[in-house]
Formats: C-alpha cells, sequence, structure tokens
C-alpha cells in the first residue's frame, strides 16, 4: 500500500521529481564522468611511455643504460627477438642500436641520442610515425635519412631536408662523422624526448660504424595489455637470465609519481562531487517535504503513523533516484563512449597545453564494472540523504501543518 | 758550335718549358679543384712546423695562447702550448679523426670523445671539428668557378663549394676567394643550408716563411655574434721538415717540448 | 529603492527554513569549490616545490646569455650588492649559489661527459637534502673535501670512495680545466639521470678548477611565497637590470614540469566544471523548490496590484542576498577548513607514497591558501546561483493569476 502510494506521490508532482530526478541523474553523470576522465588522463600518460618510447618491457645489457656503450651490446638480438615473439601476450618487438651522439649544423652542435631502428618491426611497437608533423617516417626509400624531433629541429635551425651532420664513435672506438637528411620531424608530449632522440634506420647506422650485423643495443616490447606486464618480465628473466630486463614503469619511475598522484587526486575530487550530489538531494527533499507540509499534516491527521509516512518519503526517494540513475547511467554511458572517441580537446583552457601536443585531447575511459558500483554508490547517498527529510516529515505537528504557513 | 748548339738546346727547352707552363697554368685556371687544392697545399706543404699565437677576442676580455705546431699532410698534427703559464706544456695530438689531449698539470692523456668534438678548442672560435678537418675543403665539395674579384690588391678567383651528397660537413656552401697568382686563400665566407653567412675567415700580412710567402694572419669570426673573433698569427713556418709519422704519438706527446 | 531592500531583506525572513535551505545550497557550493581547487593547487604547489627543489630553484638568476650557452665563460662575478638585495627580499628564502658546466670525466680507460655543480655545501644541503642521499663515503665537510659523484658514473668508470676522477673541461676565458679529486661520497638519487650524470664539488674547489675565482654561472633562489613569483622576478628584473642578467623563473627553465602541470591543471578545471554543473544544479533545484511553493504568494501579490516587474527585482534582490550571504558564510567556513588541511594535509598512500618518499618528496596533499582561490569561486558561485535565478523571474513574468491560485 505503501508503495502505491509512494510511487503515485512521485508522479503527482511531475516538476518537482523531475528536479530530484535531474540532480541525481547529473550527480552520477557528474561522479562517473570525472572519474572516467581522470582515468582517462592518467591512462594516456602512461601510454604515451609505453606507446612511444619504451614499450611495455625493454631489454638491454646489464650495464648499457650507464653509457649507452657500443660494445655492451646484444649478441645475437635476432634470435633472442625470436624467443621472445614466441611468448603469448606479446604483440611486437623491436630491437635498436642506441648511443650518444653530436649532431650539428652551421649553427650550432647539440648532445643527443640516436636509434639506429628498424622501420618495419619499430612500428609493430612504437606509434612514433603517428607523431610525425612535418615529412614521413622513413616512407622513401632515402639513403641515410633521419627523424628528429621539434624542439631539436628548432635548435639546430634545421628543418625538413636539412643536412645534419652526426658525430660518433665507430663500433671500434673511431670518431666517425655522418650527414643524416632530415626526412622527418616528430612532436611528442616530452619535451626532453623530442630534444634527444633522433632515429635514423638501423642499416644506414650499421654501415656507418661497423656494428655487427645481428647485434643490437635495446629490445623493447609491446603487449597486448599491460596487466600482463610484470608476468611477461618475469619470463623473459627467468629465460634470459644475464640481460637486464625492465618494465616501463622500471625504467620512468617518475611516471608512478605522476600516475599516483593523479589517482589519489582523482578520488578526491569524486568524493567532492559525491558530497555536492549528496547535499543537492537534501535540499530538493527538504524543500519537497516543506512544500508537502499540508498534504503530510493530512496523512498524520488522519491517522497514518509515523512509521508509515517515513517509509513513504524514503519509497519516494528510492524510486526517484533509482530513476536518476537510470538516466545518469545512460548519459553516463553515452558522454564517455562519445568523449572516449573524439576526446576533449583541453587547448581551449589554456594556450601552453598546445605545446603538448596529442595529449592536449584527453580520452574518457571507464571499466565496465564501474558503471553498477557507482550507481548503487549514488542510491545509497540518496537514501541516506532522504532520512533527514524523511525525519523532519514525521517531526511535524499535524495540527500546525494542516493550518498551513 | 757547341756553345752554340747548348744555347740553341737551352732555348728550345726554354721555349717548351714556357709552353708547357702555359698549359699547365691554362689548364690549373679552369680547375677550380686544383685551386684549392694548391692553396690548400701551398699553406700546409708536405709537412711542416711553426710557431704561432691565437688571440681570442670577446666583448670583455682578450686572451692570447702562443703554441709550436707540427703536422704532415692533412692528417697528423701535434700542438704543443707555449704561453701563458696555466695552459703551458700541453699538447694535442690529432690523427686522421681522432684527438687526445696530454695534460701534465695532472699528468694524464684524455681522448676527446665524439660529443665535445662541437666545443671550442682552448675557448676560441674554432671548434675541435675545425682543428681535425683540414682537409674537408678539397674532398668534401664539389667546387665551381663562379667569377673573380679584387681583395687588397690582388685578382682572385672566387670560387664556389657545395658540399657532395654525403659529405659530413655542417656547411650549406662556402665561397672562396684565392688569389690567381699566388694561391693565397684570401678570404673564404661560410653560409649554412638557408645560404645565411655564419663564418668569415680572411688570411691577411703576407710574409716570407722558408721558401715561400704566406699571408701571417688568419682572422676567423662568427658575423652574427658581435665583439667576437679569433686570429692566429703564425711567426716562424718551416716547410718540409723532416718528421715521420710515428712523430705523431701519444708516447711523443709526453716529450715534445 | 530603499524600500526594494528592505521588502526583499523581511521576505528572506519571513519563510525563515527555505531561506537556511537555499543559503546551505550556495554555502556548500562555495565550500565545495573552494575545497577541489584548493586541493588542486595546493597539489600541484608541492609538485613544484619539490621538483625545483632538486634542479633550478623557483628563480634562477644568470649572466646574460649563459641560458643559452651554459659556459664558464657566461659566469658573472659574486658582488656583495646583489646578495645584500637578495638578502633584502622578503620573499627570497633561499639563495644557493652555483658553478656548473660540462666536462669529461674520466678514469683508467672510461671517460664520459658529465655535468658537473660547485655547490656551497650547506646551501646546497639546506635546498635538497642530499646529504641524505649519500650511499656510500660522506658528504662535504670542514675535514673533507673532493668529489661527491652519482651511483650510475661511479659504476661505469669502475670508482668507489677513496679513487681518484678526473676532470676534464674548460675554464673561464678558455683555460683548460684539468683537475683530480678524490671521491668522498657517492649519492643515489630515484631519477638514474641524475645518478648517470652529476658530479659535485664545493664552490671553491669548482672556482679554482675552473680559474673563475669568485664567480658563479647562476644563483638559484627558493622563495617563501611562490605565487608570487611574478612580483619578484619584476622586482629582480628592475632591481639588477635585463642588459646584463637574466632572471629566470622555473616555468622557462623546467619545460616539462611546466606542461605535466598545465596538463594536469586542465584536468583539474574539467574536474571544476563538473563539479559546477552538480553545483548548479542543487542550487536550481532549490530555487525551483522554491518557487513552486510560492506561486500563491507571487499571485496574490500581483492580484493586489503589485506591478510584475517590481516583484521580479524584489526576487532579484532576495537571490542576491542570499547569495552574498551564503557566499560569504561559505568563504568565512571555508577557511578553517583549509588551514586545517594546509597544516594536516591529506597523505597519499600505496605504493605511490613509497616512490614520493624516494623522490624527496613529501607524499602529501596540501590545501593552498592562495586568496586568487576564494574570489574566483566566489564571483563563479555568485554567478550560478544568478543564473539559476533566471527561472523564477521568467515564471513571475509569464504566469496567469488564476492557474497559479487554483493550486
Amino acid at each position: 500500500m505503501i508503495v502505491n502510494i509512494a510511487w503515485r506521490n512521485v508522479w503527482r508532482n511531475k516538476l518537482r521529481s523531475f528536479v530530484v530526478i535531474a540532480a541525481i541523474a547529473l550527480g552520477l553523470w557528474g561522479g562517473i564522468f570525472s572519474y572516467a576522465f581522470m582515468q582517462g588522463m592518467s591512462d594516456q600518460q602512461i601510454n604515451s611511455t609505453i606507446h612511444t618510447e619504451t614499450g611495455h618491457i625493454q631489454v638491454n645489457q646489464p650495464k648499457f643504460l650507464l653509457n649507452y656503450d657500443l660494445q655492451t651490446n646484444i649478441k645475437n638480438s635476432v634470435n633472442i627477438e625470436k624467443t621472445i615473439r614466441s611468448f603469448s601476450g606479446v604483440k611486437g618487438v623491436t630491437s635498436s642500436i642506441q648511443l650518444t651522439a653530436m649532431a650539428s649544423t652551421a649553427v650550432t652542435s647539440f648532445g643527443i641520442k640516436i636509434n639506429g631502428i628498424d622501420p618495419e618491426s619499430f612500428k609493430t611497437v612504437n606509434e612514433l610515425n603517428k607523431y610525425i608533423i612535418k615529412g614521413n617516417f622513413f616512407d622513401e626509400k632515402i639513403p641515410n635519412s633521419a627523424i628528429i624531433g621539434q624542439q631539436l629541429a628548432e635548435k639546430l635551425h634545421a628543418d625538413l631536408h636539412s643536412r645534419i651532420v652526426i658525430t660518433l664513435q665507430s663500433y671500434t672506438g673511431e670518431i666517425t662523422y655522418f650527414a643524416f637528411k632530415v626526412v622527418g620531424i616528430y612532436k611528442l608530449q616530452n619535451s626532453e624526448y623530442n630534444e634527444q632522440m633522433v632515429f635514423v634506420k638501423k642499416k644506414d647506422l650499421q654501415n656507418a660504424i661497423g656494428f655487427p650485423n645481428g647485434n643490437a643495443s635495446v629490445i623493447n616490447i609491446l603487449l597486448a595489455n599491460n596487466e600482463i606486464t610484470d608476468s611477461l618480465e618475469r619470463q623473459i628473466q627467468a629465460k634470459f637470465p644475464n640481460l637486464q630486463v625492465q618494465t616501463w614503469l622500471e625504467l620512468s619511475p617518475m611516471m608512478q609519481v605522476m600516475s599516483g598522484t593523479l589517482n589519489q587526486m582523482s578520488m578526491i575530487f569524486v568524493f567532492i562531487i559525491l558530497l555536492a550530489l549528496a547535499f543537492g538531494i537534501i535540499n530538493t527533499m527538504l524543500m519537497a517535504v516543506m512544500d508537502r507540509t499540508r498534504e503530510i499534516g493530512m496523512l498524520l491527521s488522519i491517522g497514518m503513523n509515523q512509521k508509515k509516512v517515513f517509509s513513504m518519503i524514503v519509497l519516494e526517494t528510492l524510486f526517484l533516484s533509482l530513476s536518476g540513475s537510470i538516466v545518469g547511467l545512460i548519459i553516463s554511458i553515452i558522454t564517455v563512449y562519445y568523449f572516449g572517441i573524439h576526446g576533449i580537446d583541453l587547448s581551449f583552457i589554456s594556450e601552453g597545453i598546445n605545446a603538448i601536443g596529442f595529449s592536449s585531447h584527453v580520452y574518457p575511459v571507464l571499466d565496465i564494472g564501474f558503471y553498477p558500483k557507482f550507481a548503487f554508490m549514488v542510491i545509497v547517498i540518496a537514501l541516506i540523504s532522504s532520512l533527514l527529510p524523511a525525519r523532519r516529515a514525521i517531526k511535524l505537528n499535524p495540527a500546525e501543518a494542516v493550518r498551513g504557513e | 758550335m757547341k756553345k752554340n748548339l747548348n744555347s740553341q738546346k737551352i732555348w728550345i727547352l726554354f721555349i717548351a718549358c714556357l709552353f708547357f707552363f702555359t698549359t699547365v697554368s691554362y689548364s690549373q685556371d679552369t680547375n677550380p679543384k686544383q685551386i684549392v687544392l694548391n692553396s690548400v697545399n701551398l699553406m700546409n706543404g708536405k709537412s711542416n712546423q711553426s710557431e704561432a699565437t691565437m688571440t681570442i677576442v670577446r666583448p670583455k676580455w682578450t686572451r692570447s695562447i702562443s703554441m709550436k705546431t707540427w703536422s704532415m699532410g692533412n692528417d697528423y698534427s701535434m700542438i704543443l702550448i707555449t704561453e701563458p703559464a696555466q695552459d703551458k706544456g700541453q699538447v694535442f695530438l690529432k690523427r686522421i679523426n681522432e684527438m687526445w689531449n696530454w695534460l701534465p698539470s695532472i699528468s694524464r692523456i684524455i681522448r676527446i670523445p665524439p660529443s665535445m668534438m662541437g666545443q671550442s678548442w682552448m675557448g676560441s672560435d674554432f671548434t675541435n671539428n675545425d682543428v681535425v678537418k683540414r682537409n674537408s675543403l678539397v674532398n668534401d665539395y664539389d667546387q665551381t668557378m663562379i667569377g673573380s674579384d679584387t681583395i687588397e690588391n690582388y685578382d682572385t678567383y672566387k670560387i664556389q663549394l657545395i658540399p657532395k651528397p654525403d659529405a659530413a660537413v655542417i656547411w650549406g656552401k662556402v665561397i672562396l676567394h684565392i688569389a690567381k697568382k699566388e694561391y693565397y686563400l684570401l678570404k673564404a665566407e661560410y653560409y649554412d643550408e638557408n645560404g645565411k653567412l655564419i663564418n668569415l675567415e680572411t688570411q691577411t700580412d703576407i710574409k716570407q716563411f722558408g721558401d715561400r710567402k704566406l699571408p701571417s694572419k688568419l682572422t676567423i669570426a662568427p658575423v652574427n655574434e658581435k665583439g667576437k673573433k679569433t686570429t692566429l698569427e703564425f711567426k716562424t713556418m718551416n716547410f718540409n721538415v723532416n718528421i715521420k709519422e710515428d712523430f705523431f704519438s701519444q708516447q711523443n706527446m709526453k716529450s715534445v717540448n | 529603492m530603499k524600500q526594494y531592500f528592505k521588502l526583499a531583506w523581511r521576505n528572506l525572513w519571513r519563510n525563515k527554513r527555505r531561506t537556511f535551505i537555499t543559503l546551505a545550497s550556495v554555502l556548500l557550493a562555495v565550500l565545495l569549490s573552494i575545497c577541489m581547487r584548493s586541493m588542486q593547487k595546493g597539489t600541484y604547489a608541492n609538485m613544484i616545490g619539490n621538483a625545483v627543489r632538486f634542479s633550478t630553484g623557483y628563480i634562477q638568476i644568470h649572466a646574460k646569455g649563459y641560458w643559452d650557452k651554459p659556459t664558464v665563460n657566461n659566469s658573472f662575478e659574486n658582488n656583495d650588492k646583489l646578495i645584500n638585495a637578495l638578502t633584502k627580499n622578503d620573499n627570497i628564502s633561499l639563495i644557493i649559489p652555483r658553478l656548473e658546466t660540462f666536462v669529461l670525466a674520466s678514469s683508467g680507460e672510461h671517460t664520459k661527459g658529465v655535468q658537473i655543480i660547485g655547490i656551497d655545501p650547506e646551501k646546497e644541503n639546506q635546498m635538497n637534502g642530499i646529504s641524505k642521499k649519500i650511499k656510500q663515503g660522506s658528504y662535504f665537510s670542514k675535514e673533507v673535501d673532493g668529489i661527491i659523484i652519482g651511483d650510475g658514473i661511479a659504476n661505469y668508470l669502475e670508482l668507489s670512495v677513496g679513487d681518484t676522477m678526473v676532470i676534464l673541461g674548460q675554464g673561464f676565458q678558455g683555460i683548460t680545466a684539468a683537475g683530480q679529486f678524490p671521491v668522498i661520497g657517492i649519492f643515489h638519487f630515484p631519477d638514474d639521470r641524475m645518478n648517470n650524470a652529476l658530479v659535485y664539488l664545493s664552490i671553491h674547489s669548482a672556482q679554482n678548477l675552473f680559474a673563475a675565482p669568485d664567480r658563479f654561472t647562476s644563483i638559484s633562489l627558493m622563495l617563501n611565497k611562490p605565487r608570487q613569483i611574478e612580483e619578484t622576478k619584476k622586482n629582480l628584473e628592475n632591481l639588477l637590470g635585463t642588459s646584463n642578467w637574466e632572471v629566470m623563473e622555473w616555468q622557462t627553465m623546467n619545460k616539462a614540469l611546466t606542461q605535466e602541470i598545465n596538463g594536469d591543471n586542465a584536468g583539474g578545471i574539467i574536474m571544476l566544471v563538473i563539479l559546477y554543473v552538480v553545483i548548479a544544479f542543487g542550487v536550481f533545484g532549490t530555487i525551483l523548490m522554491m518557487t513552486m511553493e510560492r506561486r500563491k504568494e507571487f499571485a496574490v501579490m500581483v492580484a493586489i496590484g503589485m506591478n510584475r516587474f517590481r516583484l521580479i527585482l524584489i526576487l532579484l534582490l532576495e537571490t542576491f542576498f542570499i547569495g552574498i550571504i551564503g557566499i560569504l558564510s561559505g568563504l568565512i567556513i571555508s577557511f578553517p577548513i583549509l588551514v586545517y588541511f594546509n597544516l594536516n594535509p591529506v597523505k597519499i598512500t600505496g605504493t605511490a607514497a613509497q616512490m614520493f618518499e624516494q623522490f624527496g618528496i613529501e607524499p602529501i596533499m596540501p590545501a593552498s591558501l592562495d586568496p586568487q582561490i576564494f574570489i574566483n569561486q566566489g564571483i563563479t558561485v555568485m554567478i550560478i546561483s544568478l543564473v539559476a535565478s533566471i527561472y523564477p523571474l521568467i515564471y513571475v513574468k509569464r504566469f496567469k493569476i488564476l492557474d497559479a491560485l487554483k493550486q
């Protein structure tokens, strides 16, 4: 009976119910969307490290990262790559020669890290080719071509088709000079990377410095997903105990600090938004109860007991919050889906964002399991919020209430 | 009669020689690569030994460094610093593309790594690379004659150098002004790839050094940085001296004084 | 006009409960938006503070041209006038002189390019607590002088405490700077790039090595109030003149951090906008309910001859009063809360916290007390309230007396 009355009450005053439902829907949407947004931002930072820098896992000789010595290389990397490729969960494997060198133009010289890559296998691990802003990613068969970052190009006053002279050490230790032609300029979020990393074809570099064919300085591995990173790290390490096997997180510990902060901050923000939602509900429900003072007074005076009035109001809230949650979930799913594909362009907030390139777009993501969790949380919050107005209602003095204001 | 015949022979020989020389000099006129080579050879000889002072001029200070140098062809050279006191006794050795530095104050030889090759040599407007790569003007470029000019009363060839496609040189273009008769390299303009003048090199103060006359003062100035230049002034210069490749060794760096 | 004020004011207190509920919604809006923004700004400030501590400081002073060509030639002479002026500036908490440049470090067969930094041991330690990062040997002291190197360098050059490291570089005016120093300490920072590239000398050894007596390449400054960085920078520029000096703030020197913070901040603003949407609807809902409740009242007033526009004016004033009171009380209540969270910041937990500690960063999210936050959020919520009050205005302008009375 109470359920019936409560249900009818909800639809008796459509405007009021609409306001409450909208408040709940919006609150739920706010919580879900902001969480998805933060998740998207954090994922994006991690992904940009994985997909444009290290891959999920990097393999090299234990002392290699200390000084990028050519001699500290992986012998017979071709076979090792083959073995790693056969592990399940491995999506792409590429190997490269890495060494420090100096790039010069007529204007200035600059210390760089040169990467001799195999463009085809590199593409299966690294998405650098998507961030070329000028020229292309080794598409043409130009000998001794190089791809440099935008910042380095600016520092060297170099542009597409410019010649840069690279001074480096050959495999046997002599200083050698090589001219490379800039065929592509990339721009990543990481300005340090843009300034330092120069990419050339592995074959060209091998010829230039006499690096043994079939060896490599580092092997980078892309996996099907991030969850299996640790287990594959262990598998690869077990198979090649003499090599250093590191995950992207070990290679860039600063990422952990950044994503840690972001996660904790997002929790606090979602909490604040839910708090706002709770107060929104309390307020509207209080108003609603006040609006219905006379009606509730009537119910009390015709003998409806306090318990029943109390549960009526709580039930009303439950109906309202259920409807609100459904509406909110639908809006959330649609917006997260939409912006998950099209992204939110942050560049309108500040010009500085433009400078960070692709990450000026954030793509919200949310695990499907989070939706019901959030909805449940919002319904609980709504019910708790309804306790105060419900208590108010049963405290009303029937006589006064009926008399009105 | 005999005498006459002799003089006749001499005459014929003389005329033949004249002929020969004019044809040679004619072909040299039209071959800019040869002109550049002649000019470089004039400065270097097969081997040479010299004393020089380098003056670094900066807007707020100037500094002079005196040195003794030995060189053989383009690939080997050794420089001993004799002044000022702080740097005295330091030796630089260049073998092909490599460079070592002997530091008596800590009695060590240090090999200059590639990452340091772009740095300035002794604080001057020369980089370590400039010191190491002197033969580049002949081999790394395609030379074309683009005209003639007059610099300080010398008639000069104006020769344009464009780097060969895969040559490891930083310049986009170099223009040399070489005296027609004497092969003095009086002026060199170094341009970047966009055609902007970066460095200007001039050679002046022609003096007699042993068997040849040469500009004794070389000045290099970065055009876009006001108040900066470096001059290299040769005090003595001996050509085709008796040194061998094994002179340019790390062991010899310590005892060259 | 005064009359309207009175009328509006009296209206508010006629139905206290309703007014309080509306007030509460505005108050909470201010409170929550201030809390969120303050948390964001505080966390960024913490991250920035820690990052600059390990690098450039908030502001660095160089001789003009140093930033483009960081050589000892672009150093400047220490002068008391400069130091005095810096000491007098209230916002400067720490003055850290350095003489740094790129050199070759060598031992045995190995040679490696490193960044060498001549430091004032005491001040540098005050700035970043480097003495606690020494894992072998010791930090500089009166008795011990030598060179302190990163563990990556030690590993590569096969050096341990007590061994000798050879340094070769270019000193002032191009003089060859060559020296050998005993390794007195080996440090380990969380960032391997620092471990692989940094060595420290005491500033006097560095000045001797580079033939640059009493010269610095930079003076780093830590600030009491980092948010007044622009002001301090301008002060210094006026004081020193820009013809011979460059005064740079961390934003210019540390582009990566600036990008990171800008990106996070943009995200923070999106979160804030979402919060505004939720808040705005809360306020709007309350005002909508209030209007519905007062339909009869409005009808009666118009019926007895009250001009609708006057009624609108009165309603506007009511909203304005509620807005002002709500916002002011929100500001007053939020202040002690923020002070509390400023002094007792929220702690970051889990593995992230360990990471923070390794980096020498306190794992906290302190609240910021920047007055700008209070002003901005107050104004924003005021605008939200006024926008929300458009609904009752439209209603009053349009409603039909009879319909309203019938309810």
